[in-house]
């Protein structure tokens, strides 16, 4: 295996059972990651792009363990004996000494910090219930994390609602940096903030990356977003990891038609800039009861037979690029054009 | 600086009398905190003229959703409401003063949600969750028109096929929990324009769907908007919605508007240092990937017990120290149709 990669995800599948009924009968399930491949390097951002329900956030939380995958392996390399390490079904008492590697910056910056904790608790608490430092050095810690993330650190005493929502995430961040960990999951982290705050963390995150050398999984519906932070992206359906590519070549030559939709929909801040956009008809399928086949053929308009009875096998097409479509080699889609700076 | 404002004012009243629909002069919309007073609207002038869509464009506490409000005097207590807001239906000849009319008077209900509709960004905040969508729908028909509910129910079913609803006639007896973020977000477009309203004001109508379903929603009002021949006020953070949607920009800080002017203009020649360091913040899709983006050093001020001085100040990379923080800026116009708010500009020769 390649040894830069820190991640590597293969059949991932998160299934949760719907019950109804007096008896709470299994009556199906709701396939929120299902059957996913993805791989993150040292050092790497990969962005994972999708609408809302299409598993971005469950693959996220799968990662971290937060629940518990259905089915699949997660592979993880442990930073110190950088061996591969199979999290998927790791009873917890050995998981626990590798929580810490990684950790989650959350979307809501109102909700994601306890608001009956001040600042030094909330940065100081990973810390603490790792053992890593406590009293007099765990606010030294805190001080120096809170600088990190440009935070003035004599307010490390005041609670939540004391500040605005870029700091907040600030604190967030630290809060995520406490323990040291090679890997973040970003789930939204800058959805919730304004125009000008958004541009201030996301260039805090690149450059935390460059110091730390941390790698990321950029969860955002933003395409824009994305676009600036990541090296890789994968786009997602109703579960299904649909393509995946260096960032330049998804912007500039999807392969997958619902990418092509993804990426016109989006509002170019160009007047003079007439978007053809492509106008999906229908909706986002139902994870609860999925279309036969491939998942999106309902609203493709390159549909065939084959598209309606056998579902698409993620394969790469060329160096680096994974795409789940079974006519990827018959058609041609537009991109997004880059703008030489 | 006053000669400044007539002067655009009377250019514009003699030109385009009759297609005035909305006319405000110094909006002011205050709250008396035990704080302080909370200047969420500190002197707007806006017009809006029939067929035009005006963005109206700014960060969380600029104050654009307040402006909205006023309009419509939903302004929560304890605001309070000065100014002139000049308001005709199109074809109608004399303005009603909004601004004098009090929050519930039968007035101002005949013109909230009939001539003048609204749609919020939350659609599950703006429909009741207990009746139908099609209960709802019809009692702003039955509330505005002189029609029963069989004819409402009608135009109701037209409706929901106007604005691309599938299934219309299951849906008008549905709940709004059992539709889908965008189909709700359609029968709110629905239930605003079932009046057919003059003007039509979206407060960040899409910033809570996907991007598909943002494009559809967005050409929805685009092509609804043709067809009635509206006026929109589109309120919005995102500049991408804005330079798709808006003819005319106003852009909004700590209360002002800082600059006034068309859409091209706005993204190609932005005269406002907020305005050109916003433009230059957003991850726009054409820029190079992981360069570092410019920022806006600080954050936005809350405009409580604000004195004289340009807002922006104190994250204004060209502030005149002694000039911008102790005189309140003038509004000067750069070309016709072009206003900014700003000391670098009064000389009418502008630096790039």
């Amino acid at each position: 295996m390649d040894k830069d990669i820190l991640l590597e995800i293969k059949g991932l599948k998160k299934y949760f059972p719907i019950r109804t009924g007096f008896w709470k009968r299994t009556s199906g399930y709701v396939k929120a990651v299902d059957d996913v491949d993805l791989f993150i390097r040292q050092g790497e951002t990969l962005g994972l792009v999708g609408e809302s329900g299409c598993g971005k956030t469950t693959i996220g939380r799968c990662i971290l363990k937060a629940i518990n995958p259905t089915d699949g392996s997660i592979k993880y390399r442990n930073p110190d004996t950088q061996e591969m390490l199979e999290l998927a079904q790791m009873k917890e008492k050995e998981l626990w000494p590798l929580r810490r590697h990684l950790q989650m910056i959350f979307q809501d910056p109102y909700s994601s910090l306890d608001p009956r904790m001040p600042v030094l608790d909330i940065i100081g608490e990973p810390l603490l219930v790792n053992g890593l430092a406590s009293g007099k050095k765990l606010a030294d810690k805190v001080s120096e994390l809170m600088d990190m993330v440009g935070m003035d650190s004599r307010y490390m005493r005041r609670y939540p609602h004391a500040f605005s929502g870029g700091q907040r995430q600030r604190i967030g961040i630290a809060r995520a940096l406490a323990t040291s960990p090679n890997f973040i999951v970003c789930d939204e982290a800058v959805s919730a903030l304004d125009v000008s705050v958004r541009s201030q963390i996301l260039n805090l995150l690149l450059d935390l990356q460059d110091r730390f050398n941390l790698s990321y999984l950029f969860i955002s519906h933003d395409l824009s977003v994305v676009r600036h932070v990541s090296h890789r992206v994968a786009v997602m359906y109703v579960g299904k990891l649909v393509e995946s590519a260096q960032t330049e070549e998804i912007y500039a030559a999807p392969k997958h038609p619902y990418t092509e939709a993804l990426l016109s929909a989006i509002p170019v801040p160009d007047p003079r800039v007439k978007m053809e956009r492509i106008i999906l008809p229908g909706e986002v399928a139902n994870p609860a009861r999925p279309p036969s086949g491939c998942y999106f053929h309902p609203r493709c308009m390159f549909k065939q037979d084959i598209c309606v009875h056998e579902e698409p096998k993620l394969r790469e097409v060329s160096p680096d690029h994974f795409v789940a479509c079974h006519c990827a080699d018959a058609i041609t889609l537009k991109g997004v054009k880059s703008i030489e700076c | 600086m006053n000669s400044d404002k007539q002067q655009v004012r009377e250019a514009s009243e003699t030109e385009d009398d009759r297609s005035i629909l909305l006319d405000i002069k110094d909006l002011k919309v205050h709250f008396h905190l035990a704080e302080g007073i909370l200047k969420a609207v500190d002197g707007v002038n806006l017009v809006l003229r029939q067929g035009e869509t005006l963005g109206l464009v700014g960060e969380s506490g600029c104050g654009k959703s307040v402006t909205a409000q006023a309009i419509l005097r939903i302004v929560p207590k304890p605001g309070t409401v000065s100014g002139q807001i000049l308001f005709r239906s199109s074809g109608q000849t004399a303005f009603t003063d909004i601004g004098k009319l009090s929050d519930s008077c039968p007035e101002i209900r005949s013109i909230r949600g009939g001539k003048i509709g609204m749609i919020f960004q939350e659609p599950m905040k703006a429909f009741s969750p207990i009746h139908t969508i099609g209960n709802q729908i019809m009692e702003a028909l039955l509330l505005h028109e002189k029609i029963d509910k069989k004819a409402a129910r009608k135009i109701t079913l037209d409706l929901l096929t106007s604005v691309g609803m599938s299934n219309p006639e299951q849906r008008i007896d549905e709940y709004p929990h059992q539709l889908s973020g965008g189909m709700r977000q359609r029968a709110i477009i629905a239930m605003a324009l079932c009046c057919k309203p003059s003007i039509l004001i979206a407060d960040e109508p899409t910033t809570a769907l996907d991007v598909t379903v943002q494009a559809q929603v967005l050409k929805l009002m685009n092509d609804l908007q043709q067809a009635l021949g509206m006026s929109m006020i589109f309120i919005t953070h995102d500049l991408g919605v804005i330079a798709e949607m808006a003819n005319n920009v106003a852009v909004m800080y700590l209360g002002k508007i800082i600059e006034y002017c068309d859409v091209d203009s706005l993204f190609y020649e932005p005269v406002h240092p907020y305005t050109q360091a916003l433009l230059d913040s957003i991850p726009a899709i054409g820029t190079k990937a992981r360069t570092r983006l410019r920022v806006i050093e600080g954050s936005v001020p809350v405009p409580l017990n604000t004195g004289r001085g340009c807002g922006f100040y104190s994250r204004c990379r060209f502030a005149i120290e002694g000039l911008c923080n102790v005189e309140d800026p003038p509004l000067v116009q750069i070309k016709p149709g072009h206003l900014v708010m700003c000391f670098l500009h009064t000389t009418q020769d502008h630096q790039e």
